[in-house]
């Protein structure tokens, strides 16, 4: 499982660091730890016409959350909300196209868990 | 010198391959693997004479029974208790050490008395004493480590005074690998007349312990650190305080008489022992302590103090090259237990974790139940290799050679 995890492909998503930073006026905002490990990643979405125009992630975490992070946050731009909430658990694992063990699979999904937390955000910031 | 070939040949688990390569175990603060006889001590039992102990009166009943209590003497004598009824069986050092909060701490502790426990100190030797707090009012007080780690003796005498009612610390530190100097520690405050907890979790396992030269008042330690079964630990408290304290769990056998409105409690230890307790895990702990006897506590501790040496100079020599590579606690082997934590600057514990996993090389990495040390420290999580009986050199090289491959791959 691991071997594949740490191959060129992978460490070449997550030393480029697509997505990593901050924007200082995002229209939505999230944040989610994971439990497993204390590691925590913050993501901030700008929208336009109702559609996601930049996405970034940030926070402390491993090479899985980061890389996964970054391809979650190419994957939505474009995206409205009512597509973001249409999102799946098995649709980002399925984009992120490796094998992980079940604890990994938490860290591949941390972003995808600020994503909700972000929306939520946004639906009562609305309301 | 201990015959690790010869050990190893007794485990088992160490011949199995992780990932295709030969695994190299070395987590072992986390939980220690079992040898054959431990392990066909409890098939035994099971095949030969289980039945529930103290409860029967038929001849498997009575065999169980004498089987538990002799394991309770083979404890006791291990960590050199001056009765068997000194010791509780537990179920680790978690509840042994809640067991105290509940039933000493709780009962005795008053509104701005306060507990002193070291910021190391592992969250089953922290939270448990947060809620005592909760219910009595009473304060936490923490002492902290110096800069190599070690224990601060003026920053400890400085927090101890009269309002100090407990004090709380491990024997060695599970992360930074320190052995604290508890006879010290428990002469002090004795001085202010608290009573004292020593966590023994990474202690017990890993050098001689005698209960009556450290003069505490609790000693607790968990059966599966030291090559025992999970699911049984044990308490040490001195049969005085034993007999102020109320009850932790109620129920069968802890019981002397019961009608429909109140009851009155067994003596100790089964006053603190209801329900039916892990007779095999037990037996398979008295097994372990049979198997460390036979190698000697004391050349168990050399083997790891020689392990450490050559550790920290195979951590010194990488660090010349990996300028990022830092380790946790003391540089002198002498005053560390079987383990070093360690970090690579601006590289995840966890990625590193996975990449010696992918080696075969079993280590921890995160907090290891330890958040309030790494926040002291101002640090992330980190990685924890661990040794024991049947690790040697060979093992910290693999550990070494997967650290700079880690590096390669994640900079």
């Amino acid at each position: 499982m691991t071997d594949q995890l740490y191959r060129q492909e992978f460490m070449d998503i997550y030393k480029s660091g697509v997505n990593y930073g901050q924007m200082s006026d995002p229209t939505l905002t999230g944040d989610k730890v994971n439990s497993v490990c204390g590691d925590k990643m913050t993501l901030q979405l700008k929208l336009a016409d109702d559609k996601v125009a930049d996405a970034k992630f940030s926070g402390v975490s491993c090479a899985v959350s980061k890389t996964s992070a970054s391809i979650l946050t190419e994957f939505i731009k474009g995206k409205t909300v009512k597509e973001l909430q249409n999102l799946t658990e098995a649709q980002i694992l399925g984009l992120i196209k490796f094998d992980l063990t079940a604890s990994r699979q938490q860290c591949a999904l941390l972003c995808y868990y600020a994503l909700q937390e972000a929306i939520k955000n946004y639906a009562t910031a609305k309301n | 010198m201990l015959d690790v070939q010869k050990i190893k040949a007794d485990f088992p688990i160490l011949a199995r391959q992780v990932n295709n390569r030969d695994l190299v175990y070395l987590d072992n603060a986390a939980t220690s693997q079992k040898p054959n006889q431990v392990l066909t001590a409890v098939s035994d039992y099971y095949k030969t004479c289980n039945a529930n102990v103290h409860r029967g009166s038929h001849t498997l009943a009575d065999e169980a029974t004498s089987l538990y209590e002799k394991s309770r003497e083979i404890v006791a004598k291990f960590i050199g208790a001056r009765l068997s009824e000194e010791i509780v069986f537990v179920k680790n050092t978690t509840e042994a050490i809640n067991l105290v909060a509940y039933s000493y701490a709780s009962k005795f502790l008053q509104k701005d008395d306060e507990i002193l426990l070291g910021v190391w100190e592992h969250h089953s030797n922290l939270v448990p004493w947060q809620e005592v707090c909760v219910k009595t009012g009473a304060k936490l007080v923490y002492t902290y480590p110096t800069k190599d780690g070690l224990f601060d003796y003026e920053d400890f005498k400085s927090k101890l005074s009269k309002k100090t009612k407990l004090v709380a610390v491990a024997q060695a530190s599970n992360v930074l690998g320190t052995i604290f100097p508890v006879a010290d520690i428990v002469t002090e405050v004795k001085k202010v007349g608290a009573v004292v907890v020593i966590d023994g979790a990474q202690s017990a396992p890993h050098m001689p312990v005698d209960v009556q030269k450290l003069g505490c008042d609790f000693f607790a330690f968990s059966g599966h650190k030291m090559l025992g079964p999970m699911g049984v630990g044990v308490l040490y408290a001195k049969s005085e305080v034993l007999q102020k304290m109320d009850p932790f769990i109620t129920g069968g056998g802890m019981i002397f008489e019961v009608d429909t409105q109140n009851s009155t409690w067994e003596k100790p230890p089964y006053k603190f022992e209801a329900g039916t307790p892990d007779v095999g895990g037990a037996v398979g702990l008295a097994k372990a302590i049979q198997y460390l006897r036979e190698l000697g506590m004391t050349n168990v501790r050399s083997h790891e103090v020689e392990l450490n040496a050559y550790a920290l100079e195979a951590f010194r020599k990488a660090g010349l090259t990996l300028s990022s590579l830092n380790i946790l606690g003391p540089t002198d082997p002498q005053k560390r237990t079987g383990l070093i934590s360690f970090y690579l600057a601006g590289m995840h514990a966890h990625d590193i974790s996975a990449i010696l996993d992918q080696r075969g090389v079993a280590v921890r990495s995160g907090f290891h139940c330890a958040m309030p040390l790494h926040q002291h420290l101002k640090l992330g999580p980190t990685c924890r290799a661990s040794w024991y009986i049947y690790n040697d050199t060979t093992d910290i090289d693999a550990l070494l050679a997967g650290v700079l491959e880690a590096s390669r791959i994640l900079l």
